[in-house]
């Protein structure tokens, strides 16, 4: 039904999406300067597997289309988790007739909803393909999304934690709205110093990618590195991951649930470990239909975007990503060496001019005081101070670490803690008379 | 039968011919443990459709089961030896223990997880030909794997510096030299897609281990000196930034193996990427201290290396603080360098002359480690006599 509805829309002119007539290629073939990786290798070499995650909350009346849309992937490796998180619309009726009996798929009930952040990192630890494409329900992907966003993974100049390809956008009825996503950052693209792909004839080749098509990949994508902010990405579906760095970015204890969006959460952090690459084509198609939760999960559905409940609900989320790199301090600073604490300020989601602002609330001084002996052990006393103190107010940081280090506060900590305050107080003064004489 | 080929000047193809066989290459698999893989890789040397090469297989007293494997995999092939230690020697141990055995004018040291395709000892051996002057190694482009096989990357992240820095191609220099077995067009393709990486060089740009074929004289000249013969260290992170120094290296912009990673701990990515950190600490703290070994070597062998070198005596020696992202003060002040040079102070300053030795070092150290070096420098030549 929607397959017609596009190509229509194609005949109207409108954007171009990749070319795949052939839905179905048997077994994915991959080729290695010319020769097929398994004549290479004999066998011990495999094509990658990708876990496409589809996670539906109540959207009965469309996740037959997503899973439609997976199962014609041209590129055949791969395993589709679908996890309901506790429909109570029928979906589950809906699952089987489009699944029928296709092995590569699995159907997996949850008796509530976990949020989709919980299900998401739930499904990650049942699957196991190294590349992984988290499916909203009411999206639908075309043919060629996974062998482009494969060869586009093999091909980089660089390799990158997550691939994100444009959308095109469509209504209720299947029109197509627009041809691209608002947020997914084209500016950046452009901008990019890595741009286009390695030479096609010297790297890893998905035979669905034709020479064509290569190049057109290559025109169109650039990498995006970690040291660059901000939003670059298109929602959800569009998204594709090394299982490596998921892992890196997954929360323990999820199922007790984490009401908020899989891409809010992994999308910022994924990228700040291993930089991005966008693809400015569209590779799948985003529903819009009055109800997308998206950027607020399904639990709080009255709430919209740009009221205040909206971003104190935003706030709380980030800052739940912004503990997971402090609880993890040990892991992360060695990762990150001395891009740890940009990455913290980063991860806040808040701009540089607000950082001051949000680093004197209650809630994240709470959560800086609950994880400062282990920023304490990795930094030492001297730094761990310039680091606290660089971000929050004499008062505020006295109070993390009295409240937060395990076994007090030692008298050389105290000493030096105040110290180092009255060398900031003495070094202010100084330049303030040095202001005033001039 | 391999040969050289016809070059595009049919006069001097005619003596190239006269000249002989193409260099030999001597693989030499060093194994621990890799009970479930060593077989595909010894099976992927076999495969190699370059017929000049001889290949040794030291097992390092695995305990699972490795020796029956390779036993079975090398079968009866005459081109294949196998040397099973009753000790681990370790991976720098291993080599060090048979590099006098390898006969090869080019030496691939391959990890037994490792997988080798077969045209890399043809493509490895002609751009070691095609080289006017030659480089000390070649690397080339390797796809890191899953435990499983399962592709992961299309190469290792460091591999061409930063993204390729290097001029690609080297055709236009590129010597008559061509072996047969190499078709036309990957033979075009091969030299369109290398890179000479440049003596001067202070970083890492290439593939770890399986992907590099070494001169054997470059090995040879730069060999460690190691009392014991168990030696923990990793082959490249000691020789591919001295190799390069003393003689620079290519690589190679295609794929020609594949890189087999393993499970990795919470504190180190699987898949390399810039800007992410895939070793351990402790590895990271061991390879720092293992490569500081250059600097040992250079010392020890200062009568040679400073005839060869010239100048650049003190430019390659302080490869081992580029290698690592240290400026020359942190390596030349540390407590492991200053070890080094006050035990071989006596015959530096014999090589290079004291005056020249004081200069290069007040250039590399503060004042204040200079004095206190001079003093320990005294003690240990009071002590000797």
């Amino acid at each position: 039904m929607f397959g017609g509805e596009l190509a229509n829309s194609r005949r109207d002119g409108l954007p171009d999406t990749l070319p795949s007539q052939n839905v179905l290629v048997t077994s994915p073939v991959l080729l290695v300067d010319s020769v097929a990786l398994d004549a290479l290798s004999g066998g011990a070499l495999k094509p990658p597997l990708v876990s496409f995650i589809l996670i539906n909350w109540n959207y009965g009346r469309f996740v037959g289309d997503a899973i439609d849309s997976i199962r014609a992937q041209d590129y055949s490796n791969f395993e589709c988790l679908i996890v309901d998180n506790g429909s109570t619309d029928g979906s589950r009726e809906v699952y089987a007739r489009h699944v029928q009996d296709d092995p590569r798929f699995s159907i997996e009930c949850l008796p509530e909803n976990i949020g989709q952040l919980g299900a998401a990192i739930w499904a990650l630890g049942r699957t196991s393909g190294n590349f992984v494409t988290f499916v909203d329900a009411d999206d639908i992907l075309f043919p060629g999304f996974a062998s482009a966003h494969l060869q586009v993974h093999f091909a980089l100049p660089r390799s990158v934690a997550l691939t994100s390809s444009n959308v095109i956008e469509f209504g209720e009825a299947g029109r197509v709205a627009t041809g691209g996503y608002l947020y997914f950052s084209r500016i950046n693209v452009g901008q990019s110093k890595i741009r286009g792909l390695r030479s096609a004839d010297t790297t890893v080749r998905f035979s669905a990618i034709t020479e064509e098509v290569f190049e057109k990949l290559s025109r169109t994508t650039a990498v995006v590195d970690q040291s660059e902010g901000g939003w670059l990405w298109s929602p959800g579906s569009s998204n594709m991951f090394r299982r490596s760095i998921l892992k890196l970015a997954s929360f323990d204890g999820h199922e007790q649930g984490l009401m908020r969006t899989a891409d809010g959460h992994f999308n910022p952090l994924c990228h700040a470990l291993g930089g991005s690459a966008l693809i400015d084509l569209p590779l799948s198609a985003y529903r819009q239909h009055g109800q997308n939760y998206y950027s607020v999960g399904e639990t709080v559905p009255g709430v919209r975007q740009g009221t205040a409940a909206y971003l104190a609900k935003a706030e709380g989320d980030y800052r739940q990503t912004v503990e997971l790199l402090l609880d993890r301090t040990e892991s992360f600073s060695w990762l990150l060496s001395d891009r740890f604490w940009p990455t913290v300020d980063r991860l806040t989601r808040v701009p540089s001019s607000e950082l001051k602002k949000y680093y004197s609330k209650p809630a994240t001084q709470q959560v800086f005081a609950r994880h400062i002996s282990k920023l304490h052990r990795q930094f030492g006393d001297a730094a761990v101070i310039d680091h606290i103190r660089e971000r929050f107010r004499v008062g505020p940081a006295w109070r993390i670490f009295k409240n937060g280090l395990t076994g007090g506060i030692s008298f050389s900590f105290w000493r030096l803690f105040w110290a180092t305050e009255l060398n900031r107080f003495l070094s202010r003064q100084k330049s303030r008379r040095k202001r005033r004489r001039d | 039968m391999i040969d050289f080929a016809i070059s595009p000047d049919p006069g001097r193809s005619v003596l190239l011919n006269k000249l002989g066989s193409p260099p030999s290459i001597s693989f030499l698999i060093i194994n621990w443990n890799h009970a479930a893989f060593v077989g595909s890789t010894i099976d992927s040397v076999k495969k190699q459709n370059y017929p000049a090469f001889n290949c040794v297989v030291v097992d390092n007293a695995s305990k699972d089961g490795s020796q029956k494997v390779i036993e079975q995999s090398v079968g009866g092939d005459p081109r294949f030896s196998v040397l099973l230690l009753d000790k681990n020697l370790n991976q720098m141990g291993a080599l060090l223990h048979v590099l006098h055995r390898l006969k090869g004018e080019l030496v691939a040291i391959i990890d037994s997880d490792d997988f080798i395709f077969p045209e890399y000892a043809l493509s490895h051996a002609q751009v070691h030909l095609s080289i006017p002057g030659g480089v000390g190694f070649t690397s080339s482009c390797a796809l890191e794997v899953a435990t499983d096989g399962q592709l992961l990357t299309g190469k290792f992240a460091a591999f061409g510096g930063q993204q390729f820095q290097f001029a690609r191609g080297i055709s236009e220099f590129a010597s008559d030299a061509r072996l047969a077995g190499i078709a036309e067009e990957k033979y075009r393709r091969l030299l369109q897609n290398t890179m000479i990486v440049p003596v001067e060089y202070k970083g890492w740009a290439w593939s770890a281990g399986s992907a590099n074929v070494y001169r054997r004289d470059v090995l040879e000249l730069a060999r460690p000196y190691w009392e014991s013969p168990v030696y923990v260290a990793a082959i490249d992170n000691y020789y591919a930034p001295f190799a390069n120094a003393l003689s620079s290296s290519a690589l190679i912009d295609v794929p020609l193996s594949a890189y087999r990673l393993h499970e990795s701990n919470r504190f180190a990515s699987s898949a390399s990427i810039a800007g992410l950190r895939t070793a351990t600490r402790a590895g990271k703290d061991r390879s720092r201290t293992r490569r500081k070994d250059i600097i040992d070597t250079m010392c020890r062998g200062a009568h040679v290396f400073a005839r060869l070198l010239g100048q650049r005596f003190w430019e390659v020696m302080d490869t081992s603080a580029y290698a690592d992202g240290q400026t020359l003060r942190e390596c030349y002040e540390s407590e492991q360098v200053q070890g080094i040079l006050v035990k071989h102070y006596r015959h530096l300053s014999g090589v290079l002359g004291s005056n020249a030795l004081e200069a290069a070092l007040r250039d590399r150290v503060s004042q204040r480690v200079f004095r206190m070096l001079q003093e320990r420098i005294a003690s240990n030549i009071e002590l000797s006599n």
